[in-house]
């Protein structure tokens, strides 16, 4: 039986039946993915997260990715300044939440080991087995400074990396263990408790260099990218799964990321990216952005600077997709027939447009059978918190509102 | 802890994202509108502008007539203010008559002040400003 087995015999959400798989990104940063001035109601704080991860339960998604930032990127908007700790953040979602799998994102630099795989396993116990673990190295260096010292070099960084997610691993899986590395030393490792997931919490990682693609390949479940084309996307999916199979006899699969502008027309879905892209977005944070990603932008032609600005504007990157409830699904179905697993979504005002992606968009994808229909057994269920039903019930009574909003207002 | 103003005018898109990076970097202030300005305060202002009172002022009537598109008696000002043939205190009686001709936005707490949207300076400006009082009981 092979690992992706063992997940979906526990019932992991990761590894249901459901050939694209849905998640958000960021939903606990300011801004969430948008570099953008453009006004919204989305806060990102406890309530307005409970609220769309209720919304997210109703509707079927499979997991939430919180963005780790200590610090803004700055500009106007200071983008993703605003920034709830992931770890804490984790585990208070997942003690008001039932069925959606969350990930807490980690910056390797700041947290041992043994805290990161200690914390994992208590929010484990929280959530009744929905917890991963996203690793990232750090890539920005002013937030890394905070920690005291340099961002490390790039392969250094994946070196540490790699030995942390080793002691993390052990932690998990050994009692007594010694470990003596470039990085850390441990004597008579311990931990209790373990981690209850069968066999353990999923991992994902998204680096793209070398490093990134062979860190991935050794650790994770599933390796995370940005799209360029369909073809590209077939492209890394097979590279990625032939590189961990043959490198470490693994399985591996791929998500995405994309941004969500869906209206009831292909015009009022462009003309909003128009207004918070183009006339709202937050050039000073776009500029920064591409500094620190080392985009040559005199190298590139003036199409190419264009899009990739506008992307990072609309969506940090992520695919398009923007018009109608039919074109955006077709969008979903082509990334899912690329064998990508799944992507995760961002909105610029989740709380006012998911509702009406979650209404026109999600039976489009059930009937073309890339996704199940929602059993929906949360309102049925004893609620474990009396708070609880009061989340749940104004998070409905507020989707329900907006959909009813969005769909008049066209 | 200091109070920090911002002086603005609505549909100034400089003074709108001034105040989006004030809110962003959670910097309290409070925010009037540039019409409310008083003469003893524009005075204030301009002790504070080693350029003196011009640098307060919209440097050309195209730049003032973008933001204030209306105000046809105050751009007949901007020349004549430029011009050097008025005192600092002349200027500072015009500005007080019509506060439009200010230039904003302007973020100060009468002890520094910055005018425009300049963000070098507002980080530097900011940099080490108390923000939140903890010490309180």
């Amino acid at each position: 039986m092979s690992r992706f087995d063992v997940f979906r015999e526990a019932g992991n959400p990761m590894f249901n039946d459901n050939q694209l798989k849905l998640g958000i990104f960021g939903p606990n940063v300011n801004n969430s993915c948008a570099m953008t001035l453009a006004e919204t109601t989305f806060k990102p704080n406890f309530e307005t997260n409970v609220k769309i991860a209720k919304m997210m339960e109703e509707a079927g998604y499979e997991c939430i990715v919180p963005v780790a930032r200590w610090r803004g990127f700055g500009g106007p908007s200071n983008f993703n300044g605003q920034c709830m700790e992931t770890y804490t953040w984790a585990a208070a979602i997942a003690a008001v939440t039932e069925k959606i799998y969350l990930f807490c994102t980690s910056h390797v630099p700041t947290v041992h080991p043994i805290v990161a795989s200690k914390m994992i396993s208590t929010i484990d116990d929280i959530s009744r087995g929905r917890i991963g673990l996203n690793t990232v190295c750090g890539w920005f260096p002013k937030e890394l400074e905070m920690f005291g010292g340099k961002k490390m070099e790039h392969d250094k960084g994946y070196r540490y990396a790699t030995e942390w997610m080793e002691v993390v691993l052990k932690m998990w899986s050994e009692q007594f263990f010694d470990h003596k590395g470039e990085f850390f030393e441990i004597k008579d490792g311990w931990q209790e408790p373990k981690p209850t997931q069968s066999p353990r919490p999923v991992l994902i990682s998204a680096g793209s260099s070398k490093s990134g693609m062979d860190f991935a390949s050794r650790f994770a479940d599933f390796h995370f990218s940005f799209l360029e084309s369909m073809e590209q996307a077939r492209e890394w999916t097979n590279h990625m799964k032939k590189l961990a199979w043959e490198e470490y006899r693994r399985e591996i699969n791929t998500f995405t990321t994309s941004f969500v502008v869906c209206r009831s027309t292909e015009k009022e879905a462009w003309d909003y990216y128009n207004y918070y892209v183009r006339e709202r977005g937050d050039d000073e944070v776009t500029d920064i952005i591409c500094e620190l990603f080392n985009i040559d932008t005199a190298s590139q032609s003036k199409e190419f600077n264009k899009k990739f600005r506008e992307n990072f504007i609309a969506g940090w990157g992520g695919w398009a997709l923007v018009g109608t409830p039919e074109q955006v699904a077709d969008k979903l179905i082509k990334i899912s027939e690329a064998g990508v697993s799944g992507t995760l979504i961002s909105f610029v005002d989740y709380l006012a447009e998911m509702p009406y992606f979650n209404e026109n968009v999600m039976p489009l994808l059930e009937q073309a059978g890339v996704r199940n229909p929602v059993k929906n057994e949360a309102s049925s269920r004893e609620s474990m918190f009396v708070n609880k039903s009061n989340f749940f019930v104004g998070a409905q009574e507020s989707s329900q509102e907006v959909a009813v909003s969005l769909a008049t207002s066209k | 802890m200091d109070q920090w103003i911002l002086y603005g005018k609505a549909g100034n898109p400089s003074y709108e994202i001034t105040k989006a990076w004030l809110k962003n970097n959670g910097i309290p202030f409070e925010n009037r509108s540039v019409f409310q300005l008083t003469r003893e305060e524009i005075a204030r202002l301009v002790a504070l502008v080693p350029e003196g009172a011009k640098k307060l002022v919209y440097p050309d009537t195209f730049s003032f007539s973008m933001i204030n598109p209306q105000k046809k008696t105050e751009k007949s000002y901007i020349e004549k203010i430029h011009s050097g043939d008025l005192s600092e205190e002349e200027i500072v009686g015009i500005l007080a008559d019509y506060p439009s001709l200010v230039i904003t936005p302007i973020v100060t707490d009468y002890k520094t002040v910055v005018v425009g949207y300049d963000l070098d300076t507002m980080v530097s400006t900011f940099r080490f400003v108390k923000v939140k009082d903890v010490t309180m009981a």
